[in-house]
């Protein structure tokens, strides 16, 4: 009797040891799909070729594809239904959240010979003639349906009334300029409230270039002087905020964007969690029956040593 | 058992629990979704301050033991140097000027700046040479006088300031020229956040015509300022002059 209980024992030990064997590699799987988030595979090359899963063959290389080009090709993801929407705005080093601090403005900048020209004394991110940047900032539908998405700009000066001679212009990935042009750069007035509204099919991306200057021979070099004299007394600030919104489209299907690269896994996300939720359950399970029947044991054994006492 | 039934429900709940976490958790994941990025700069600090101040020549003069070596003209007596005409700024054995002419760049902008000194500089001279009249009027050639060098009468003292009170350059020499081609030579770059202060700070010239010289130049000096009546005019010069013109400019 002991030794066949023995052998249960074990035997409801092994199943736990599997099941945690289990557990334990399907959350380094899940860990591991955590990497999609972490890493930018926007300059990456797609190992299988088409990223829809293969079914739209003809966006296989459509780095460059505009969004027009594309709302067509819908039929192949008629029969899917949208049920898990998923957008994220990043740039090369952070996922936007709220407000998030990001690198349009510098501390410092150097000129064409790697010579620091500008430099802030305090670490804060300043401006002057002469200096300018560029900053990219990517769209992802993460989810499995389409999305229609607007971006905001607004660019302002503080104190108000103070004019900062900064120029700008942001284009689109596909060409379209929603602030200046490809000769013309655009004042602050007409980089604040510039705006662009499309659509991003699932799992699809675009990107934006805002591009800034502060002339070097504005041709004012008064004015900018006085700037940079007055700059000394106070703090003469220039903001840029960007504003992403997405919302599923009325159109789920749509196909508009740069297709991500597909990097070869498709394991299922929610298949991975599942099992490890499984497995977990089952192993608590076997661990409470497991006790149960030691319990249950120990007290058969009480009794049977007790009327062999009698 | 009554523990037992307890283990089962708990055991349920857990379950359920985690079925419907997933479930509201993609309901959630509906809603409209937004993000903002932003990012502010301020204009880089220029702030550089160029300054000037005294004066090097005076329209008259008072005794050294009488305080300042320049004075405000009242009239044409006053003082014991006096140009006789205000503003006709005059320069004569016994007089000086210790408070001097002042000038310098201050402050550490937050651009890479060039700093360009534009000076220029003249002095009285009288050439060395043989044979000098003693005067410009007598007739007794031999009454004369030589120079084995040149004669600067007015002796320039350039003291610069770049923290811890003026002190004298003595590389910059002892006249204007020299002083105006040292100055020239300053002309540098200066990386962003360089205080200037401490690298050019502010700068004095002073100067002093010995009384007790060479009492024969100095007075055919003065004589020839009477009479400007030497038959070679290349060998002097009765007009000192200096100017001094500093620019700071942001370079890219």
């Amino acid at each position: 009797m002991k030794k066949s209980n023995k052998r249960k024992s074990g035997a409801v030990w092994l199943v736990v040891l599997i099941l945690f064997i289990c557990v334990a590699a399907t959350t380094m799987a899940f860990l591991s799909r955590l990497d999609n988030f972490l890493l930018d595979d926007s300059g990456a090359i797609s190992l299988l070729g088409d990223s829809d899963n293969g079914k739209d063959k003809d966006n296989q290389s459509s780095a460059t594809q505009s969004g027009s080009e594309n709302a067509g090709s819908t039929s192949q993801q008629g029969n899917k239904k949208p049920t898990n929407p998923g957008f994220e705005a990043s740039d090369n080093n952070t996922v936007w959240s709220t407000n998030t601090k990001v690198e349009i403005f510098r501390i410092s900048y150097e000129n064409g010979e790697k010579v620091v020209t500008v430099q802030s004394d305090g670490g804060d991110k300043v401006i002057a003639p002469g200096t300018e940047n560029s900053y990219v900032f990517k769209l992802k539908n993460t989810g499995d349906v389409a999305l229609d998405y607007t971006v905001e700009i607004d660019a302002f000066c503080t104190p108000q009334g103070t004019e900062i001679p900064i120029e700008s212009r942001v284009n689109r990935y596909d060409g379209k300029w929603i602030a200046g042009s490809g000769t013309e750069y655009a004042d602050v007035a007409q980089l604040d409230k510039a705006e662009d509204s499309a659509t991003l099919g699932a799992g699809r991306y675009t990107y934006y270039t805002l591009d800034w200057l502060w002339e070097f021979e504005s041709g004012d070099d008064e004015r900018d002087t006085a700037l940079g004299n007055l700059a000394t007394e106070q703090d003469l600030l220039f903001t840029i905020v960007i504003k992403t919104t997405a919302t599923e489209s009325a159109n789920p299907n749509d196909q508009s964007g740069i297709s991500a690269p597909q990097m070869g896994d498709n394991t299922h996300f929610t298949l991975l969690i599942t099992l490890a939720i499984c497995s977990f359950v089952v192993m608590i399970s076997l661990i409470i029956y497991e006790r149960r029947e030691k319990r249950r044991e120990n007290a058969e054994a009480k009794k049977v040593e007790e009327k062999e006492d009698i | 058992m009554k523990k037992n039934t307890m283990m089962r429900i708990a055991s349920v709940l857990l379950v359920v629990v985690l079925l419907t976490t997933s479930v509201i958790s993609g309901t959630f994941a509906k809603y409209v979704t937004s993000g903002s990025a932003a990012d502010t700069a301020r204009v880089a600090e220029f702030g550089v301050v160029i300054s000037a101040g005294g004066q090097l020549f005076g329209d008259t003069y008072k005794a050294v033991g009488e305080g300042n070596s320049i004075v405000a003209w009242s009239n044409a007596s006053a003082g014991t140097v006096n140009s006789g005409t205000e503003d006709d700024n005059v320069v004569a054995p016994g007089t000086l000027n210790n408070d001097g002419l002042t000038f310098g760049v201050v402050g550490a902008p937050e651009v890479k700046v060039a700093v360009d000194f534009a000076v220029t500089g003249s002095d009285i001279i009288l050439k060395q040479g043989t044979g000098y009249n003693k005067t410009t009027t007598s007739t007794n050639t031999t009454d004369t006088f030589d120079l084995a060098t040149d004669y600067n009468p007015v002796i320039f003292t350039l003291s610069q300031d770049i923290g811890g009170g003026y002190t004298a350059v003595a590389a910059a020499g002892d006249t204007l020229e020299e002083i105006a081609a040292y100055l020239n030579g300053l002309d540098a770059e200066y990386a962003p956040n360089t205080d200037l202060a401490t690298k050019i700070g502010s700068f004095k010239i002073t100067w002093a015509w010995a009384f007790d010289g060479n009492d024969d130049a100095d007075t055919l000096l003065g004589d020839l300022a009477v009479n400007n009546a030497l038959t070679d005019t290349a060998n002097y010069n009765l007009a000192t002059e200096f100017s001094v013109n500093i620019s700071v400019t942001q370079i890219d």
